[in-house]
């Protein structure tokens, strides 16, 4: 059965072998140990042996049959739990909704008011009027707090 | 002449107060560094008397430190990148019902390393100047690998992966402007990426977006047993606290000597002192198995070292006019917008000056003592709050502070993608804080290695031959390599017999 790690292992070691390249067509500018390209070169060196490491020590343990419950993640293990997935799910979306889509429309003060009120309902478990009035009050003290005693300007 | 006792004017004591206080808040709300605190405040002093500029600017740099171990403890969300070893001990505490006391313990720990570093700080401050000059560039080289391989080692039982986090975060470092030729590193032409990555909006995303997303995905990894630690007396964790300072007062000394000395390095700073200093009461302790799970001694070590830092960094600073770290730096430019320009000859010829900085140094940490004290229980009930109503907060917070950084909403992106790189590494058992240091360490790494070859002919030698680069090179290999070689041959011998 495949595991995730080795995938992960294959995919960091295609990754680190392109920035590998990168590194080593950056200008050499006379001697290339002091290029730009130098401390990325042997950093991605370093990396893709760290990640050949990997890989192996994942397959030996698939050979030896030897599951090391805390160390290795099983694909199917990353799908078990379901509804813990579902609540990531939904507090990703709701996050990259605030940032991008809410701020922008709304104005950061009150997108902040919508997914403070959205997501205490969803992951607080209290009532609308109650996840309402505590995200107000909480947008209220975060603002007069940010603008007026740190002095720094809310995100637009 | 600088009249030094104005100190302890009405005026004074109150902005260190006021200062200490704001450091402890804005260190505890995760992504707001004391850093981020004192460049902020450097302009809004400038119409301060000196006296109560620098207490303002001093105070608050303390008390950031300090309270950056506040979210650490309590929501597993390190305050400041100096806080990030203690959050290995001090939330499991706060999971069984001990967060109170280990906030306490904490409080006193810090302000007595501060201390400790403060008289260091008197009695060996030309002596000590004089050894951080002896660092080269090829000794700051080894000395970022040293906190690369001592937080990979600290932070995973299997060394190959908090590597690959340290290396990634020193890659992630070299993106944007390279600052010897000017050319732009893996920028894949956006410009956006020309600045390069700041520290702290991925700090951010490593640690407090990936933590809250992890708090609401699973709430039970963030729930807290119900102690009756939590309902002692204030005063009485107050005394356990000082009672564990009789029995722990070599770890106590030497996380206050070594704290000091790596914040008296120029360029180093509390940061890589707390990951030194936890390594080193690790590896010299008799409860090595409780490291992670919940060790007093580690949360002892961590904020007794990085506190001490904070004095630390007042040597190469007050001595040479040199920085001990970013924010000492940002303290140095305030100190300078006030007419005073600290240097080689500084030192002896402005001795008033030195008593005024040893006595803002003394009175912060005695407030923040009784400050600490005070609030630690008050944070502890509010961070109490439902988990599903505290971690919104905390992605608001999180999303205000990589805004705040300079402003831009690139850095909100860049706080998101490291929130999910956060919690994709959490699932495959890859540390997030030697990433954080990588990034942090990267920029030493590179230009030392590349100065040390401009600066020898090309030659790699003097990384190898220097007294002080052997020494560290041997510590690593002793520190880190070894115990797995080791480790490795005795699996070897033991599947053999």
């Amino acid at each position: 059965m495949l595991l995730l790690e080795i995938i992960v292992g294959i995919i960091f070691l295609i990754f680190f072998l392109y920035l590998l390249i990168l590194g080593i067509e950056m200008p050499e500018y006379g001697q290339f140990w002091v290029s730009p390209g130098a401390f990325p070169v042997i950093l991605n060196i370093l990396l893709l042996l760290l990640s050949l490491w990997w890989v192996i020590a994942q397959i030996i343990n698939l050979r030896e049959k030897k599951e090391l419950k805390n160390q290795v993640v099983k694909l199917s293990a990353l799908f078990s739990a379901k509804e813990e997935w579902k609540r990531l799910v939904f507090i990703s979306v709701l996050t990259l909704a605030y940032i991008y889509w809410l701020t922008p429309l709304l104005g950061f003060s009150i997108a902040t008011v919508v997914f403070l009120t959205i997501s205490l309902k969803l992951f607080g478990k209290i009532n609308w009027l109650k996840c309402t009035g505590v995200g107000v009050l909480i947008t209220i003290l975060i603002y007069l707090a940010f603008r007026y005693v740190l002095n720094l300007p809310m995100p637009t | 002449m600088f009249d030094w006792t104005a100190l302890f004017s009405a005026t004074a004591l109150f902005y260190i107060v006021f200062g200490t206080f704001l450091g402890i808040i804005v260190g505890a709300l995760p992504g707001l560094t004391a850093t981020m605190a004192v460049a902020l405040l450097v302009s809004l002093t400038y119409g301060l008397s000196p006296v109560n500029a620098i207490v303002v600017l001093v105070s608050v740099y303390l008390g950031g430190i300090y309270g950056g171990s506040r979210a650490a403890i309590l929501l597993n969300v390190p305050g400041t990148p100096s806080s990030a070893a203690t959050a290995l001990d001090g939330f499991p505490l706060t999971r069984r019902g001990e967060g109170a006391k280990a906030g306490i313990i904490v409080t006193t720990f810090s302000a007595l390393g501060g201390i400790l570093g403060l008289i260091i700080l008197i009695l060996a401050s030309p002596f000590l100047a004089n050894f951080a000059l002896k660092f080269g560039v090829w000794e700051y080289f080894w000395m970022a690998i040293f906190g690369i391989f001592m937080s990979s080692n600290l932070t995973s039982s299997r060394i190959y992966k908090g590597l690959i986090a340290g290396f990634m975060g020193m890659l992630i470092s070299c993106v944007g402007l390279d600052p010897i030729h000017g050319f732009g590193r893996y920028t894949f032409g956006q410009t956006s990426l020309m600045g390069g990555i700041s520290l702290v909006p991925a700090m951010i995303g490593l640690f407090g977006l990936a933590e809250a997303f992890e708090a609401i995905r699973n709430p039970l990894s963030h729930s807290r047993e119900d102690s009756e630690q939590e309902q002692v007396p204030l005063f009485q964790l107050f005394v356990s606290s000082l009672k564990m300072l009789f029995k722990k007062p070599i770890l106590f000394l030497r996380s206050g000597i070594v704290g000091t000395l790596i914040g008296a390095l120029p360029g180093v700073g509390p940061d890589i002192a707390s990951w030194v200093s936890y390594g080193l009461a690790k590896r010299s302790s008799k409860e090595k198995d409780k490291f992670g799970q919940g060790s007093y001694e580690g949360v002892i070590a961590s904020e007794t070292a990085n506190n001490a830092a904070t004095s630390g960094v007042f040597i190469p600073l007050l001595t040479l006019g040199i920085p001990g770290c970013a924010v000492s730096a940002v303290i140095l430019g305030g100190i300078q917008l006030h007419g005073f320009r600290p240097g080689p000859t500084f030192f002896f010829e402005n001795l008033s000056f030195i008593y005024f900085i040893v006595g803002v140094l003394f009175l912060t940490n005695i407030i923040m003592l009784i400050e600490g004290t005070f609030l630690t229980k008050i944070i502890s009930k509010v961070l109490k709050v439902n988990i599903g109503i505290i971690m919104p907060v905390v992605i608001v917070l999180s999303v205000i502070g990589a805004y705040a950084v300079n402003l831009r909403n690139f850095n909100v992106g860049v706080m998101l993608v490291f929130g999910f790189l956060g919690i994709i590494m959490r699932q495959l058992k890859i540390p997030a804080a030697p990433m954080a240091l990588g990034i942090i360490l990267g920029p030493m790494a590179d230009l030392s290695f590349r100065r040390g070859l401009l600066a020898k002919s090309y030659s790699v030698l003097p990384f190898f031959t220097r007294p002080i680069s052997l020494v560290l090179i041997l510590t690593i290999f002793m520190v880190t390599i070894g115990p797995n070689l080791l480790k490795l041959f005795r699996k070897i011998r033991l599947k053999r017999s």
